[in-house]
């Protein structure tokens, strides 16, 4: 080789090293800037330090794990993954790797709003990290009715939610005999009235109760392989990042039971309160149940699920009150039976522990449970079309 | 005269054969293909720090991530790995014979396939060695247009760069075999390139698994960019494979490849025309 050859290519590999150095350098002072601790999604940053409930799966790998594999050969709908692609023209399996959503509290305003009707929806922000094509999101979503902002040098798309369904009209009222104090024009001598009288009826506004307005959801890129799906003002402290607001690496609480997940595929770890009520756990439950500060429920799934469920009591006391529910239950169960062999198999796995005011339960579930539950119902089939007009021949 | 070990032989082959390939009439082409991707990078950045806004998708500015992965996609992948693959790629054996002086080479007490893999070891040293740096040197104008961050974007520069090299080494060996098998292996290379994997891409079915974009597309951490009908029918069909079994792929295709070509140098008589 000549000098001169040489020289060309210990410069080239120079100019590589220097910006891989720079590049490394940028890298790790983005992280610390972060301060996300490492092994947890860097996401989390985006995630402020009040959210009540925070999830997380990495759906690249559950999406590549053997159960879901199992679980997709048992079942033939992919109506889910349909419905997200519909909504803003992503691959869910194929363009996301990892998710985290988190769900914050209303603010004060909407908490005391009397407004009668349906509880508000939940404040929720989903962030998903993987590889997006924003153009074409961004006109996916300008297809279907998003209207696009430019929100500090970023896009922000914004859709207003399904208008509530017209509600079906009233049915008219039964004529009524005329009321001595009801004023109605003489009738002719002679002639029978036999046109009803029906009541003017007062107008509907006036009847039914006022209505939340119909939400608006909004997109935006915090990044380019980050999209915030969520309420608009969620989105927009998302697109403004972490420093406007602390993020949850300053809840220890929330972020102490992050950590204890953080080697799972999937977790959602929230204040019990708020996930009660989410999944509509009624009150009169609610009640019964030792007081929990915090719950917590992670799942390692590849071959099967390897999850665990974690709660934190107040104290000791409803820590052990609680324990006893659960061995309760769980012997009950175990004598049950008649129960599908697998279904027995997966309840040995099931194991109580846990101390002071931790009560942790981990259990393991594989694909042959699902195998052995009976099918669910039926999607409704259509409607059997009209007959067609007799044709003749 | 004492035969060389198979390793020394590829030693000695590679180390001629990178000042060959460096200053040959390639070169020049060599350098439009890394330098203009860095050329354009410096007008956006210039651009950029005039005020004057370079890139708009629905009348927003677009980051520079998004416009380094454009690049990545359209110049890179498409167009500098497999062209620079079939332009060295197909001379390696091909230029030997047309100067007539392969038969200098085959007087030497050396394997025939030692040749073929030296020349590709100095193909793969000169090129990536001029590619890399070129998309180092645009990531470093381009991320931090409008807001972008260097720090966030360096996971995915790093495997763009493991791409690009890995891009270069199986078009390369691709295009060895051709060179060392077919006449005019330029031609046959172009048409490979712009024609047949074009072509395959789109073609819904199996085709698209006899190509090498097919397993490379699959690894590019960035969206595909949407910029005309070929690439929006393209993705209608796409059902990219695993990352891990387009890895696997790749390196079968290079493998084979290369023995093959290897082995067509050991078997072949090459008739010298006047």
């Amino acid at each position: 080789m000549t000098k001169k050859s040489r020289y060309f290519l210990a410069g080239s590999a120079a100019v590589l090293l220097v910006g891989l150095g720079a590049g490394t350098l940028a890298y790790l002072t983005y992280y610390r800037n972060a301060g996300v601790p490492a092994g947890l999604p860097a996401e989390l940053k985006y995630v402020p330090a009040d959210a009540q409930m925070v999830a997380y799966a990495d759906v690249r790998s559950v999406m590549a794990s053997e159960m879901r594999r199992e679980l997709e050969r048992m079942t033939t709908g992919r109506r889910g993954q349909q419905q997200m692609h519909e909504f803003a023209g992503i691959d869910f399996e194929k363009d996301v790797n990892r998710v985290v959503a988190f769900i914050t509290p209303e603010p004060a305003s909407q908490a005391t709003d009397a407004t009668p009707g349906p509880p508000a929806p939940p404040r929720i922000l989903l962030l998903a990290q993987g590889n997006f094509d924003q153009a074409r999101v961004e006109q996916f979503m300008k297809d279907h009715g998003g209207v696009i902002e430019d929100y500090h040098g970023k896009h922000l798309v914004i859709r207003q939610g399904a208008p509530p369904f017209p509600r079906p009209p009233a049915p008219p009222t039964a004529p009524r005999p005329p009321s001595a104090d009801q004023t109605t024009p003489p009738t002719r001598p002679g002639v029978p009235d036999i046109q009803p009288r029906i009541e003017p009826q007062a107008p509907q506004t006036q009847a039914q109760p006022m209505r939340r307005p119909p939400p608006e959801t909004a997109i935006g890129f915090v990044r380019s392989d980050l999209m915030a799906v969520g309420g608009t003002d969620l989105v927009r402290q998302a697109l403004d990042g972490s420093a406007t607001t602390a993020n949850i690496t300053g809840n220890s609480e929330l972020m102490a039971l992050i950590h204890d997940d953080a080697s799972s595929n999937a977790w959602v770890v929230g204040q019990f309160d708020a996930v009660s009520r989410r999944i509509g756990l009624p009150p009169s439950v609610r009640g019964q149940v030792p007081p929990l500060r915090l719950v917590g429920a992670s799942a390692h799934i590849d071959g099967a699920v390897r999850a665990t469920v974690k709660a934190l009591t107040n104290d000791e006391a409803a820590a052990n009150q609680l324990r006893d529910v659960v061995r309760g239950a769980i012997s009950f169960a175990r004598l049950q039976n008649g129960l599908n062999p697998d279904l027995q198999n997966a309840l040995k796995t099931v194991e109580l522990g846990g101390t002071g005011t931790t009560v942790q339960l981990s259990f393991t579930v594989t694909p042959d449970i699902f195998k052995g539950l009976p099918p669910g119902p039926r999607p409704p089939s259509p409607p059997p079309a009209a007959e067609p007009p007799s044709t003749p021949k | 005269m004492k035969r060389l070990s198979f390793l020394s032989a590829t030693a000695r082959v590679c180390d001629m054969a990178i000042g060959q390939l460096l200053w040959s009439r390639r070169t020049v082409f060599m350098a439009l293909a890394a330098g203009g991707p860095v050329v354009l990078a410096i007008i956006f950045r210039g651009l950029d720090a005039f005020g004057m806004s370079t890139l708009r998708i629905n009348g927003v500015r677009v980051g520079g991530p998004v416009m380094f992965g454009g690049m990545i996609w359209l110049l890179y992948l498409r167009f500098v790995v497999p062209v620079l693959g079939a332009f060295y790629g197909t001379s390696l054996v091909a230029d030997e014979v047309e100067d007539r002086t392969i038969t200098y080479l085959f007087t030497r007490p050396i394997a025939r396939g030692s040749i073929v893999v030296g020349k590709y070891l100095a193909y793969l040293a000169c090129t990536s060695l001029v590619v890399l740096p070129s998309v180092m040197a645009v990531y470093l104008l381009i991320t931090p247009i409008a807001g972008g961050s260097m720090g966030q974007a360096f996971p995915s520069l790093l495997k763009d760069l493991g791409l690009l090299a890995l891009g270069l080494a199986v078009y390369g060996a691709v295009f060895a075999l051709v060179g060392a098998r077919v006449p005019r292996p330029l031609v046959a290379g172009l048409v490979l390139v712009f024609g047949w994997e074009q072509i395959a891409l789109v073609v819904p079915g199996y085709l698209r698994r006899f190509t090498v974009a097919y397993y490379l597309q699959a690894l590019v951490p960035h969206a595909m960019p949407a910029d005309d009908t070929i690439t929006a029918i393209q993705s209608l069909f796409a059902a990219p494979p695993s990352a891990a079994s387009s890895v696997a792929w790749l390196f079968g295709i290079l493998v084979v490849a290369l023995w093959l070509a290897a082995q067509a140098l050991e078997s072949r008589e090459y008739v010298l025309e006047p």
